[in-house]
């Protein structure tokens, strides 16, 4: 397995709901994808606005840091296998 | 990657049961447009619940050790597998946001006008995350604890109800008034999806039982127990409000909470119904978000946990954008669900799944016979898994 | 991957090398090691090298003196050994008068002549540096007699301690009145006399680099649960820590996590209750020098239950129970529910009761938040201040507390009469948990609930509490569940959790404790009259 796989599966879900849910709007509110997509991304900034946003954020940075200390704790380990042999 | 076994009781599994299928349907109510014979809707509903269930059990105990995904891979590979499990782990995680909002839109209305909505979700996502980096032993166990508070909480709100004599029980009537089609068509078009149909991400769980022997009758008793759940408080809400009122109300249950007053005391007991509320969405919000978890766990070859804490606040930041406003999640959730994904997932892809293990079963079964020798169907399992 | 290996190989060489280093210089340290340790003491610079050894100790003696035409020096640490029987056995070495003695030629001899004399006391042959000053420190006196290579060391540790008291922290009305104290052999007495039972073990472990405290582990063989044995075991063998001076640096070692407001092993000063919970299937850890004993594992429910409840009738018993645990969950939400129900939810009150509250708030200058927390907070610093205070002032702190803080502050108008009320009540609700570690957990989670009530109304107080369960049910105490009778749910055990059943009645050990043998009680039928001869009954 590679690595940053926590990181690339956030950004693929985030990708995919979008997505999935661009294509709701589209046929309820019959936009085009570009409509449906700007609707979900530019919709009127609030405060709670940035609280989601912020949550989101939160979310990144968790995802990076899991994925390094994966990558940190497979090294070490790696590290303990070569020192056995 | 080595996964850590994960163990639940069958108490554990019907309190979750329960849970999960009042969810958010008791939040937004159920069977409303059979009007007042919606509690003979969602009844005929969990009969069909029970049926389902029993499938979806038959169906996953063929294979004790996998969960859903494995199957799939059983089946057709892994390479198409992970593109179906991510189509699931969409699904999952949609539907959980779907909850999320549904229990959000609830707390900002009628609870805490002044708080935005972003607010509810951003925490309540925070501790499903929490649970679910503890694991689902850890939820199945809180479960397990709030569940008898659950049971007397609505037992409290019926007795309420009857003492401050807003019941009136000439608002059932008339019985079938318009005939048992209504009946039938919101139990085949709406409840089998909603809730019932939802029990689909439970086929994650069955793998971490510890007592497979009674799982069957256990989960037939939950499903059981939540219809009649769901029937006494849709019988509540109409009799203490009135069919017009229900369906006119957003939130119906909190609506019926607020009817209670007794001798100017025990007037407000909106903490209780939103205690229950609360349990269930928690409980179904997490479900699906460890079924979705799963699917990354199944993709990744990663622990569940590392995934909880990022993708709880993706669900927390989808929860705010999958509808503009709650009207338009109301829509989407009664035109586009159901058939665009509920239908789909809960129903085409499971009986397509159903078709390819008979048909592998099948083949497996002939060579052996071929062979010359009767191998039983897990052991058949077992050999294919070696290869 | 199998392409990149080889670089990364090269890059760690260095590494490589310098852990080569590292082993040699293990090495070399092993080698001075084993050199130090075979140092012999030779008989004629013996003063200096022991003295040497001990950097001039003060308390460090040394008798000399002669038996027969033979030198002997009998070395001790003054403060360690008992003066009276340090006598009575020089007498018996050194050459008087009165008495003809036996010649102490080899080893061989020394021994039998310790036979003889000591039958019953502790004695060694000790040999080497190590051994001899190790006998020295544990208030051993040493004897070392001319041209024999190896010495005698006789325990003579000297018996200050206090007497056996009342208990201080775990007091009852009926029951035994004796509690541990800081010596290990006073306190497994105390309990070997409550359970005589030759399956009654103690195993001993030493632990503490500088401090070399012993620590006993006891449970009962054949009831304890052997796995959950083996696990305490090898979590004390873990412990490198240079020093060791109370159960709660134990507790903190051993526990299976750290990260937890809930104590994860109890405390107890009660022989009584070390005794009834080993014949339940649980260990006790005692560790010398302190009153206060380990009992692993412990699950959250033990928290509820003091040794009184067995004492009294079960239905007082039973009764208490549930107010412990009432008081628990009103010390951990009564300000929470205060500020939430405030600030977000006045229609829940009932208007009678929000007219009264509203008018005593009038004219208080803070929202409910910063009085709750403005006297909490004075409450934990009195509280603190009544307890670290000489026993002579502390009278001083109440009357300051309760009159000028309490009275005086709501007459100023800067807090309401309810919140002193809303204090009052929790602080004394706190104070019901029998075990005293327990209660620091609604104590810091009060302040958590507060803070969420103030941001988010009950709904931040209900977030948190689902939290805390949640928590409560992931947690583990050496490998058993901690919330283990209620989740996972047992339905055997629950004769002895929110309420206790008469004693006849509960015939089983704890199921989740895994109990070797799992029968408690013998005898199963409810005690009955005798049937009676003639009554009127017929």
């Amino acid at each position: 397995m590679g690595f940053y796989m926590v990181t690339l599966a956030f950004f693929l879900l985030i990708t995919l709901l979008t997505i999935l849910i661009a294509l709701f709007d589209m046929s309820l509110f019959e936009f085009s994808f570009f409509e449906a997509m700007i609707n979900i991304l530019f919709s009127e900034i609030a405060i709670g606005r940035y609280i989601a946003l912020f949550g989101a954020a939160l979310g990144l940075i968790s995802s990076v840091m899991i994925d390094v200390r994966i990558h940190r704790t497979k090294k070490d380990s790696n590290d303990n296998e070569r020192k056995k042999e | 990657m080595k996964m850590e076994k994960e163990n639940i009781s069958l108490s554990q599994l019907l309190t979750l049961l329960i849970n999960f299928l009042l969810g958010s349907a008791i939040v937004v109510g159920v069977g409303g447009s059979a009007k007042n014979d919606a509690w003979l809707a969602i009844l005929l509903g969990g009969l069909i619940g029970i049926v389902i269930i029993t499938l979806n059990h038959f169906f996953i105990l063929r294979f004790p050790d996998k969960n859903m995904f494995q199957v799939f891979e059983f089946c057709i590979g892994r390479k198409i597998t992970i593109v179906f499990t991510f189509m699931y782990i969409v699904y999952f995680l949609y539907i959980s946001c779907r909850v999320i909002r549904d229990f959000g839109e609830l707390m900002a209305t009628a609870i805490l006008p002044n708080t935005p909505i972003e607010m509810m979700s951003l925490t309540f996502c925070l501790l499903m995350g929490y649970i679910m980096y503890l694991g689902i032993e850890v939820l199945a166990r809180t479960s397990e604890i709030f569940t008898p508070y659950l049971f007397g909480f609505l037992l409290l709100l019926a007795i309420f109800l009857f003492a401050s004599g807003s019941v009136e029980f000439e608002q059932v009537q008339p019985i079938l008034g318009e005939g048992i089609m209504p009946v039938i068509k919101t139990a085949f078009t709406e409840l089998v999806f909603f809730p019932f149909g939802e029990i689909i991400a439970f086929s994650v769980v069955y793998t971490s039982l510890t007592n497979k022997k009674y799982s069957l009758r256990v989960s037939i008793l939950g499903v059981g127990l939540a219809t009649f759940l769901l029937c006494g408080s849709s019988l509540l809400m109409i009799v203490s409000l009135g069919v017009d009122s229900v369906s006119r109300s957003n939130f119906p249950l909190l609506s019926t909470a607020r009817v209670v007053s007794i001798g100017n005391f025990i007037e407000r007991i909106d903490a209780f119904v939103v205690f229950i509320i609360m349990l269930g969405v928690f409980i179904k919000g997490s479900m699906f978000f460890y079924a979705g978890l799963k699917g990354l766990e199944y993709i990744f070859n990663l622990p569940y946990r590392y995934f909880a804490f990022p993708v709880s606040m993706i669900i927390s930041l989808f929860s705010i954008l999958v509808s503009v406003d709650f009207a338009d999640h109301i829509q989407e959730g009664i035109k586009l669900v159901p058939y665009y994904l509920h239908f789909p997932f809960q129903v085409v892809f499971p009986f397509i799944l159903f078709l390819l293990v008979m048909w592998k079963q099948w083949k497996g079964k002939s060579k052996g016979e071929e062979h010359g020798s009767k191998k039983t169907n897990s052991q058949i399992i077992k050999e294919t898994n070696k290869t | 991957m199998a392409q990149r290996k080889p670089i990364r190989r090269l890059l760690k060489k260095p590494i490589k090398l310098e852990d080569k280093l590292k082993n040699t210089d293990k090495l070399s340290g092993q080698i001075q090691e084993q050199e130090k340790e075979s140092v012999e003491f030779s008989f004629n610079e013996l003063h200096s090298q022991v003295a040497n050894a001990f950097g001039n100790s003060a308390d460090l003696k040394f008798i000399e003196g002669k038996r027969d035409e033979r030198n002997i020096i009998i070395v001790f640490l003054e403060s360690m050994v008992d003066a009276t029987s340090l006598k009575e056995t020089t007498s018996k070495f050194l050459s008087s008068i009165s008495q003809k003695l036996q010649p102490l030629n080899n080893v061989d001899e020394l021994s039998s002549f310790c036979k003889e004399v000591f039958g019953g006391a502790s004695y060694k042959i000790v040999n080497g540096s190590d051994e001899t000053i190790n006998a020295i420190i544990n208030g051993s006196i040493v004897i070392f007699v001319e041209c024999i290579d190896k010495a005698l060391a006789i325990n003579m540790m000297n018996g200050e301690k206090r007497s056996v008291a009342e208990p201080t922290s775990q007091t009852v009305i009926r029951g035994p009145k004796d509690s541990f104290i800081e010596s290990i052999s006073t306190n497994v007495s105390l309990i070997r006399r409550r359970i005589r039972n030759k399956n009654l073990h103690f195993e001993q472990y030493t632990i503490g680099e500088d401090t070399q405290t012993s620590v006993y582990l006891g449970f009962i063989k054949g009831i304890a649960n052997e796995a959950i044995v083996q696990e305490v075991r090898n979590r004390l063998k873990k412990i490198k820590v240079s020093a060791i001076f109370e159960s709660g640096n134990i507790e903190e070692l051993i526990a299976d996590k750290t990260f937890t407001l809930f104590p994860l092993a109890l405390n107890t000063e009660r022989p009584d209750s070390v005794a009834a919970n080993l014949i339940e299937g649980k260990m006790v850890i005692l560790i010398d020098g302190t009153p206060f004993a380990l009992i692993v594992p412990a699950v959250f429910v033990n928290f509820f239950e003091s040794p009184e409840d067995y004492y009294q009738s079960f239905f007082l018993g039973s009764f208490l129970r549930m107010i412990r645990y009432l008081s628990f969950m009103i010390a951990l939400l009564t300000p929470s529910l205060y500020v939430g129900v405030l600030t977000y939810h006045h229609e829940l009150l009932p208007t009678t009761l929000l007219l009264s509250v509203i008018a005593q708030r009038e004219g208080i200058p803070f929202p409910a938040v910063v009085e709750v927390l403005v006297m909490e907070l004075t409450f934990e610093i009195l509280r603190e201040a009544g307890v670290r205070m000489p026993r002579v002032v502390g009278q001083m702190v109440s009357i300051v507390g309760a009159l000028v803080i309490g009275q005086a502050a709501a007459e100023a108008g800067i807090i309401s009469n309810i919140m002193i009320i809303i204090v009052s009540i929790t602080a004394i609700a706190n104070f019901v948990s029998p075990i005293y570690s327990f209660a620091t957990a609604s104590r810091l989670l009060r302040f958590l609930l507060i803070l969420f009530a103030a941001i988010l109304g009950l709904y931040g107080v209900l977030i948190v509490l689902v939290a805390m369960v949640a928590h409560l049910s992931s947690l583990r105490s050496f490998g058993v569940p901690y919330l283990a009778p209620i989740a996972p749910f047992i339905i055997e055990d629950q004769k002895d959790v929110f309420v206790r059943f008469p004693f006849w009645t509960m015939k089983k050990r704890p199921k989740y404790l895994r109990a070797e043998s799992e029968k408690k009680v013998f005898t199963s039928s409810p005690p009955s009259p005798p049937p009676m001869k003639g009554g009127n009954t017929s």
